[in-house]
């Protein structure tokens, strides 16, 4: 009497082996870890609100744009300022964040010195677009500068991060020729 | 199966962690049980946890083309492999020497008085690159294409591993069996 | 609600004098040029159209209207400006600077009650990827003008917006806003050898180009129609890019966001970080790119040859229609994809050396149109309707 063994195998049976009773504690610490920090999934949508609702100041000395009033063009931070120092200050924590996701998933030397490089000269970028703000800040295509300068470098993280992510996947759904 | 989950995957998408720890309760049991039967304990139960983030970190490529289960199972195979290269050596691929046209077709009769449980104690006991094979292809049930991408080495490979694999086995129970009797 | 508004109107009337659109001449000169002169623009904060001229002569011609400026602004802008050309030893120099960035249309805004940046009116939208013809891709370019912002007060107003009275955000009035239209344009003769340093500038050739060109552009644009000098030298960087036909020439690409080219012929790029779309390959291309996105659209009946050279880029590629070709892709750790369901692995090595992946052969029928040769690594290639099967191991 012989038996295909492999039927003995057919059903799935998971008896005998035990879990650890904290296991489930031990795991939920471990994804809470490997979830990305709630800010770094803000886009910018929420960032550019949350400093819209934050800002705002007094009507008047803004209307007048004349040259009698020296008092009112004493350099104090004027609103637009404090919005674009808010979005900035928000964009560079998650460039930070992205940088940081980023060198972790990746061993090419050569891509993040590139990548580096890339974001110094950025940022170089954008000290400039910054002096060009100082001197006249109501500008709208400045303003669109900056944010655009921040928003680059945020997608340029990101989309490398997606790109090794893509390379590194290991197809379990697809069908999968080797050469 | 995959049915009822639907809805929990459908919110593990979007990251929902509460539906997250569901399906870890659903699945962590089995999921472990798989993974030891490649690593001890300690360490199959971290690979068991491993895959599930590696799991939820992919799963927008999840879609209801296969089970819920089967793919996070070969996610736990694939990772309790890795972790297995990482802890021993043999998994170097060697050189295949030609085949020899064996009469023993894929033959997997054995006597029936075999018990599953002296299966899997001879498996325990063959070389660790036959045993993997063996394990894949015996216990999971996957076919050469499926182990030769898991374990990345060529097919023919795979299938040289198999036959040794089986036929040790077959020697094993013989003189068990024979042991057994008398 | 309305009382308010006119208040604050009649206060601007009455408090910064008179208000009206005005039309100021910033500068205006010309310069004889003949087959030896030479000339480098220094273009700064500045917006400028470069034309041909029939009649020997560079033409310089810079206007700026105002609309909501007071005289004294008007002349405090008018200070800010430097324009200024000189031609020594048959060299024409031209520097044109300015303390703000002077646009096409620029905006300031007088709101009583605060700016408020919007951030939806920043987004982009994201189009589906599918073939586009050459001639789309020209359409695209020239659709808003160039680059022109055709309903300027739209675009300020989907990006910014006051705080209103209930505390919402509320439109800004078209009254309390300041607009500055800047209207320069240089004529130059189809002979010259023009050297043009940018930045922050927004350049556009508004006709088909042979002169021998040396452009750096650094932040800005660079809009044109036809580009044809096989001498032409562009170095563009963190800048935008839209021309219908590059013919010659080699090309920098750094940080183009959104870069169109109609079509491409005897031209050698180099590129990095940028994301460019190509309506149609002709013969003699060559690209070396590091991390950019690339659309290959459409090949030329005898594109002839290919090349790309890459590292960690995207590819979309859209095969030759009508026309047999052969591809063939060596490198390392690359992944191609067919729609959906089909990927092939080109699996990293050891050692990282190059192998050859992946070949897809002439069929050997009908015309054949040329051969796409990809050498590329860490890359990721998505091919498009195409009727390739790979055989089965």
């Amino acid at each position: 009497m012989k038996q295909d063994i492999r039927d003995l195998f057919s059903d799935d049976d998971a008896s005998g082996k035990q879990l650890p009773d904290n296991h489930r504690q031990e795991f939920y610490d471990k994804l809470k870890a490997s979830r990305p920090r709630k800010t770094s999934k803000l886009n910018s949508n929420y960032l550019l609100k949350v400093a819209a609702i934050v800002v705002l100041f007094v009507a008047f000395t803004f209307a007048m744009f004349t040259t009698k009033d020296k008092i009112s063009e004493e350099v104090v931070a004027t609103p637009m300022e404090t919005q674009i120092d808010i979005i900035e200050q928000q964009y560079l924590a998650n460039i930070d964040l992205e940088w940081n996701n980023f060198i972790s998933v990746t061993n090419d030397e050569k891509l993040i010195k590139r990548y580096r490089n890339k974001l110094d000269d950025l940022d170089a970028d954008y000290q400039e677009i910054s002096e060009e703000f100082k001197a006249n800040n109501n500008n709208i295509q400045v303003i669109e500068n900056l944010v655009e300068n921040l928003k680059t470098r945020l997608q340029l993280l990101k989309d490398i991060q997606e790109h090794i992510k893509i390379l590194n996947q290991k197809n379990e759904q697809y069908e999968t020729i080797n050469m | 199966m995959s049915q009822p989950h639907s809805i929990l995957i459908q919110r593990c998408k979007k990251g929902d962690e509460k539906a997250m720890m569901r399906i870890y309760d659903l699945y962590s049991g089995a999921m472990y049980h798989v993974a030891c039967r490649y690593l001890n304990k300690e360490d199959a139960k971290d690979a068991m946890q491993e895959s599930f983030i590696k799991a939820f970190h992919k799963i927008d490529g999840f879609t209801e083309n296969f089970t819920f289960g089967s793919w996070l199972k070969r996610i736990v195979v694939n990772h309790s492999i890795d972790e297995l290269k990482k802890r021993r050596l043999e998994f170097v691929e060697s050189e295949i020497t030609n085949l020899n046209i064996e009469d023993d077709d894929n033959n997997w009769n054995f006597d029936s008085e075999i018990t599953k449980q002296q299966i899997l104690d001879a498996i325990e006991k063959l070389p660790n690159k036959y045993q993997v094979v063996v394990k894949l292809y015996l216990i999971e049930g996957y076919d050469h294409e499926e182990i030769s991408s898991i374990l990345e080495i060529p097919i023919k490979t795979s299938r040289t591993h198999l036959r040794r694999g089986r036929l040790q086995l077959r020697d094993l129970l013989k003189t068990y069996y024979n042991e057994a009797r008398y | 609600m309305k009382r308010l508004i006119c208040k604050i109107c009649l206060l601007l009337l009455i408090t910064s004098g008179s208000i009206f659109a005005q039309k100021k001449t910033v500068y205006s000169e010309a310069f004889s040029a003949d087959k030896n002169t030479t000339a480098i623009f220094n273009l700064e904060n500045t917006t400028v159209a470069i034309e041909t001229s029939t009649d020997g002569k560079i033409h310089f011609d810079y206007t700026l209207e105002f609309d909501g400026y007071s005289k004294k602004e008007v002349e405090e802008k008018l200070q800010s400006i430097n324009v200024v050309a000189t031609k020594f030893d048959n060299h024409i120099t031209l520097i044109s600077n300015s303390v703000t960035k002077i646009s096409d249309v620029t905006f300031a805004y007088d709101a009583p009650n605060g700016l408020i940046l919007d951030f939806d009116g920043f987004q982009n939208r994201n189009d589906s990827i599918v073939r586009k013809s050459r001639d789309s891709i020209v359409k695209e370019i020239r659709h808003n003008n160039f680059g022109k912002i055709n309903a300027p007060f739209k675009y300020f107003g989907d990006r910014f917006k006051t705080k209103g009275e209930n505390g919402k955000l509320k439109n800004i009035s078209k009254g309390s806003m300041k607009i500055l239209r800047s209207q320069f344009v240089i004529k130059i003769p189809p002979y010259l050898k023009l050297k043009i340093n940018g930045k922050d500038a927004q350049i556009t050739i508004r006709e088909d180009s042979t002169n021998e060109l040396s452009v750096v552009l650094k932040r800005g644009f660079l809009y044109a129609k036809q580009l044809t000098n096989e001498y032409n030298i562009f170095k563009i960087e963190n800048a935008n890019l839209r021309a219908e036909s590059i013919v010659g020439g080699s090309y920098d690409f750094n940080n183009i966001s959104k870069g169109l080219i109609g079509s491409l012929q005897n031209v050698k790029i180099t590129s990095e970080f940028s994301k460019i779309q190509i309506g149609e390959l002709q013969d003699k291309v060559s690209i070396t790119d590091f991390n950019s996105e690339y659309f290959f659209y459409n090949w030329n009946t005898d594109f002839k040859r290919f090349d790309l050279f890459s590292e960690y880029s995207k590819i979309h590629l859209f095969y030759p229609k009508d026309h047999d070709f052969s591809l063939k892709v060596m490198g390392n750790n690359t992944k191609s994809m067919y729609g959906n369901d089909l990927v092939i692995e080109m699996q990293p090595t050891s050692k990282g050396e190059k192998y050859n992946m992946m070949e897809r052969k002439a069929k050997g029928e009908g015309h054949y149109s040329g051969a796409i040769n990809f050498d590329i690594i860490h890359g990721i290639i998505y091919n498009y309707n195409d009727t390739f099967k790979p055989s089965k191991n």
